[in-house]
């Protein structure tokens, strides 16, 4: 099945929580104009409506020079 | 053996080539890591990149006495090129995240994963990511073609899939546009090929409504006989007052995207119980999913959101009845579509 979440909103997106079993890969993304990046779960479906609103990613704090 | 005041001819196999894996720090900047962590390929294609200096001479004028010209004058640089591969998750990462200008990479499965689609204007701008293209015939003492091709944009990409026992059942094309900055010599070390890892259509697997016939997808159907992905740009190379010359010719200021179109052609078998032309009837949509794979963890995929067909033609290939399918692809808010390769790339793109 498609695993583009045609029908998320931005309102829907969370910032990931703790889960049991093997935690799903993590990136920093920033939003435009944002002066601090967020992490958000490796996921399609959450990714893709954060890149459509026009977010990027970017070093996590730990990386950032 | 015959002696050449410049040496022997050149052939076009000799040619080298190699693109900035990561995006450029902007338009006026050759990469640095062009010559560290460039992508350097083969391709199929022989055309080296287009790269002209154009000129405009004084035909037209009044004054001169006659109709001809007396005089040429050097106007812009321009740069438009073509790269032809066999599918491979490397050359596909570098197309999508470069073409589609937002990407975001991570860990997947013992490679990386680099997911990428459309990226928004409003918030992000008019330019994508640029990239340097390197290009050596002979490089070192006598060279015959060295340079670095700078400002550099992904103007589309289009990926075919056909029934074919060989390589070339899956390709993609790459069109690149350049603002014309080059630097000669590039001062580049080629680094070594990297190894593409080919996503071939036998791998092919489809998912979504629109790829099925009697609701069976059309490859579990065994119906399925080629398609294409297209995405284009459509950029323009924008001169504006102040943006500097080479070699007395004005320079692309930005290549900045125009109307941009997504665009999804397919050719199945017809058979007993096909309804594409019900779909097209009913005004029917619905999302469309392709997924590929290479040696693991190499893999592919093109999700379009949604989808429906404004065009199905009965047609033969090879002798066997089939429908061409042509698609609108529709955007239900959350974008028109996305697409992802697995590779061992760390970062491609603009992922930092």
């Amino acid at each position: 099945m498609s695993s583009f979440a045609s029908n998320l909103k931005p309102g829907d997106i969370q910032a990931p929580t703790a889960q049991a079993g093997t935690p799903a890969p993590k990136v920093w993304l920033s939003a435009p104009g944002a002066d601090k990046p967020e992490q958000f779960e490796a996921k399609d479906e959450i990714l893709l409506p954060l890149m459509n609103q026009g977010y990027i990613q970017v070093a996590g704090p730990t990386e950032a020079k | 053996m015959p002696t050449y005041p410049g040496g022997p001819a050149a052939r076009v196999i000799e040619t080298l080539i190699a693109f900035s894996q990561t995006k450029d720090a902007n338009i006026t900047t050759a990469t640095a890591a062009a010559g560290t962590s460039a992508f350097r390929m083969s391709k199929l294609n022989v055309d080296l990149m287009d790269y002209e200096l154009t000129a405009e001479d004084d035909a037209a004028e009044i004054g001169k006495g006659d109709e001809f010209a007396t005089a040429v004058f050097p106007v812009s640089n321009q740069m438009r090129g073509r790269v032809e591969k066999y599918l491979s998750s490397e050359i596909m990462g570098w197309a999508i995240a470069f073409g589609f200008g937002s990407s975001v990479a991570s860990v997947s499965g013992g490679g990386t994963k680099h997911l990428a689609s459309p990226f928004n204007p409003v918030t992000l701008g008019l330019e994508l990511p640029y990239l340097t293209v390197v290009e050596q015939i002979r490089p070192g003492s006598t060279p015959v073609v060295d340079r670095s091709l700078f400002g550099t944009a992904i103007d589309g990409f289009q990926i075919d899939f056909t029934s074919s026992p060989a390589r070339d059942s899956a390709k993609i094309v790459v069109d690149l546009i350049g603002t014309g900055s080059k630097t000669e010599p590039s001062g580049v070390t080629m680094p070594a090929v990297t190894s593409p890892h080919e996503l071939k259509a036998s791998s092919l697997i489809l998912a979504g409504t629109m790829l099925q016939v009697s609701a069976t997808d059309y490859v579990t159907a065994k119906t399925f006989v080629s398609c294409t992905i297209g995405y284009k740009n459509n950029l323009t190379a924008r001169y504006a007052p102040g943006g500097g010359t080479q070699a007395g010719g004005a320079l692309a200021t930005a290549l900045e995207v125009g109307t941009r179109a997504a665009t999804f052609s397919a050719i199945v078998r017809l058979v007993n119980g096909s309804d594409e032309f019900q779909k097209i009837t009913n005004s029917t949509t619905g999302p469309a999913q392709l997924d590929f794979t290479g040696p693991s963890p190499h893999a592919g995929n093109v999700t379009f959101a949604k989808l429906g067909w404004k065009a199905a033609k009965i047609d033969n290939t090879n002798g066997i009845v089939t429908l061409r399918l042509d698609a609108s692809i529709l955007n239900p808010g959350s974008g028109i579509m996305s697409a992802f390769a697995v590779n061992s790339i760390a970062k491609q793109g603009a992922e930092p």
